[in-house]
């Protein structure tokens, strides 16, 4: 277990160091003298000659690479060309946002995709178990941005219940202060991003807590429960269902590579002031520094994250050994 | 095929795919008005006879629009498989033919790839080099090979150490000629499952970037874009970002659709 831990995060150096090669050279990528794209439209030609200089960029290009990692190693993107603040600083701010969405996000997965895919399994070839299957099919094909505009259509513009852009005082804030008055108005706000971006999320999730719980269902010792007298719902609750969600666990982690995805595009939608806004707002202004900043933080964080899921599954399931 | 035949969801997604297809080949006559016509004194129309799904803030046809979109869509989406196949493939078989370290930089490179969520990635290369048709085209088409690469190697690594191989090498066959003649055709079946369901990744993910503002440029109709005007207009028309939504999904439906009958055809052992 030590070693199989020590070879994990020995192979996460090379995956950082990918990320960080793949973002700086899409930066040049673009046409033009890096110099220029870096301080924008409006910079003078004294940043330029400083940031050439700071970043070494009359230099040949692995030099480049290694200042550029250096600096990023210690968190340093630069500033930004529009803000004129750290891209940290930013990075910083946007993050709590998007992480209120996510954990919302992800627990709406739970509470929603696993009962579904316990009852559709449960109750296999049934009217319930096509209608739940079809439904997080729907819900895999479905573009999470039209279903957050069609619910703003319907919440929002016909019903007038819910608010369709901001954060309002967001959650985080709101609960720490413990005032319900702010704790409701936060809610509103969050409810109908975090359920766009929960979708994808919650059909996945369904479908293979589904084929999980199916593959369970049939096994020997489920028949031995019964036989021995036990009640339906501790058999499901008990035996099938804690064996089946192991698999899910591994895959409830995973989600939060593609929340962030998602993340991009809902908060557009919801004008959430979180990373994917960030990170959208910043490409349409061509500030480099901050697309950088962004890109690479979210990607180190989803590895990151994604390392861990593993990690802990090893630690879950004894019964895996890697070698 | 005939396995296929008998699962009645692939069939439904077969004809969906079909369809969209006779949609966009055939958008120039079927196409309710010409392409770009701008009727201003009907602009924001609800759904009518003259319009049956309604028209946009310049008074075009949202119908018209949307058949000439699937062109758009089915044009991106199938040239960014194809990128998308062809180095996951040529990588992934490298990888599991060879095995040592040949394998192990290229299954890093696949760590890197997929440690950022899609979108993300797309939009920093459409951010790079420009947006058009052709960037996010070739942007998808860099994004996803890595679910190729993946499942080709691990099929080829099963498939090397049959009998049917070792007989070729002892026959004197080099490996180009051992990989791509006789161990590729074989591992194929899974790489159609992929491409299918990545069809309708590519399809969502163009649409993304051009809702987003960063793929396909106006006046060129693409569904993503035509879903953002919708989104500007929400409280004039809440049609024009309603169809096209439908577009994209009931597309991504039928090659999900299809992908899940094909993976069900060519494994007998599947059980859902």
């Amino acid at each position: 277990m030590v070693a199989y831990t020590l070879r994990r995060l020995l192979l996460f150096v090379p995956v950082v160091v990918g990320v960080l090669l793949i973002v700086f050279l899409a930066v040049r990528l673009v046409p033009g003298d890096p110099a220029r794209i870096l301080i924008g439209p409006e910079g003078t030609e004294a940043d330029r000659q400083a940031i050439t200089r700071s970043l070494g960029l009359d230099r040949p290009l692995p030099v480049q690479f290694g200042i550029y990692a250096w600096r990023a190693a210690h968190g340093d993107f630069g500033r930004s060309i529009f803000l004129r603040t750290d891209v940290r600083a930013l990075v910083a701010h946007a993050l709590p946002a998007t992480l209120e969405l996510a954990i919302l996000a992800l627990l709406f997965t739970i509470v929603i995709a696993l009962p579904l895919g316990v009852i559709a399994a449960y109750r296999a070839n049934t009217l319930i178990d096509y209608s739940a299957t079809f439904l997080s099919l729907l819900g895999v094909s479905m573009p999470i941005f039209w279903f957050g505009v069609l619910a703003i259509l319907l919440f929002s513009l016909q019903l007038g219940w819910l608010p369709s852009f901001g954060r309002g005082p967001g959650l985080f804030p709101a609960l720490a202060s413990g005032n319900p008055q702010l704790i409701w108005e936060a809610a509103r706000h969050a409810l109908l991003p975090s359920v766009t971006l929960s979708i994808t999320s919650v059909a996945l999730v369904a479908r293979l807590v589904r084929s999980s719980m199916l593959d369970t269902l049939g096994r020997d010792y489920i028949r031995t429960a019964r036989a021995k007298g036990l009640t339906e719902a501790i058999v499901v609750r008990k035996h099938a269902a804690r064996n089946a969600l192991l698999p899910v666990i591994t895959v409830l982690g995973l989600q939060f590579g593609t929340l962030m995805g998602g993340a991009v595009i809902t908060e557009t939608i919801f004008a959430w002031p979180g990373l994917g806004r960030l990170v959208v707002n910043a490409i349409s202004q061509r500030d480099f520094p901050v697309v950088q900043g962004t890109v690479v933080f979210i990607a180190v964080a989803v590895s990151f994250v994604n390392l861990l899921v593993d990690l802990s599954y090893a630690f879950i399931n004894p019964r895996i050994r890697y070698s | 095929m005939k396995l296929l035949l008998r699962h009645p969801p692939a069939v439904a997604g077969g004809i969906i795919v079909l369809l969209v297809v006779f949609a966009a080949v055939f958008a120039p006559l079927v196409a309710p008005y010409e392409a770009d016509v701008r009727n201003i004194r009907a602009r924001f129309a609800p759904p009518t006879a003259a319009h049956l799904l309604g028209t946009d803030n310049f008074g075009r046809d949202t119908l018209t629009r949307i058949l000439y979109g699937a062109r758009i869509s089915l044009r991106v989406a199938v040239v960014a498989v194809g990128i998308a196949a062809s180095i996951g493939v040529l990588l992934g078989s490298i990888a599991g033919y060879f095995g040592g370290t040949l394998d192990q930089v290229i299954m890093r490179i696949v760590d890197v790839f997929l440690a950022f969520p899609p979108i993300l990635l797309a939009l920093l290369l459409v951010a790079a080099i420009g947006s058009s048709v052709f960037s996010v085209t070739v942007a998808l088409g860099l994004i996803y090979w890595t679910a190729y690469a993946r499942v080709i190697r691990s099929s080829i690594l099963a498939l090397k150490e049959e009998d049917f191989v070792e007989a070729n090498r002892a026959l004197g066959a080099n490996w180009p000629r051992i990989l791509f003649r006789h161990v590729l055709p074989n591992a194929i079946g899974p790489i159609i499952v992929v491409a299918s369901v990545g069809m309708g990744s590519a399809v969502t993910a163009e649409a993304a970037l051009s809702f987003l503002g960063m793929g396909v440029q106006p006046p060129t109709p693409s569904w993503g874009s035509i879903l953002n005007t919708g989104l500007q207009f929400l409280r004039q028309t809440p049609y024009l970002a309603t169809f096209p939504g439908a577009a994209i999904m009931i597309t991504v439906l039928g090659f999900n659709l299809l992908g899940d009958g094909l993976r069900d055809a060519l494994d007998p052992r599947g059980t859902t």
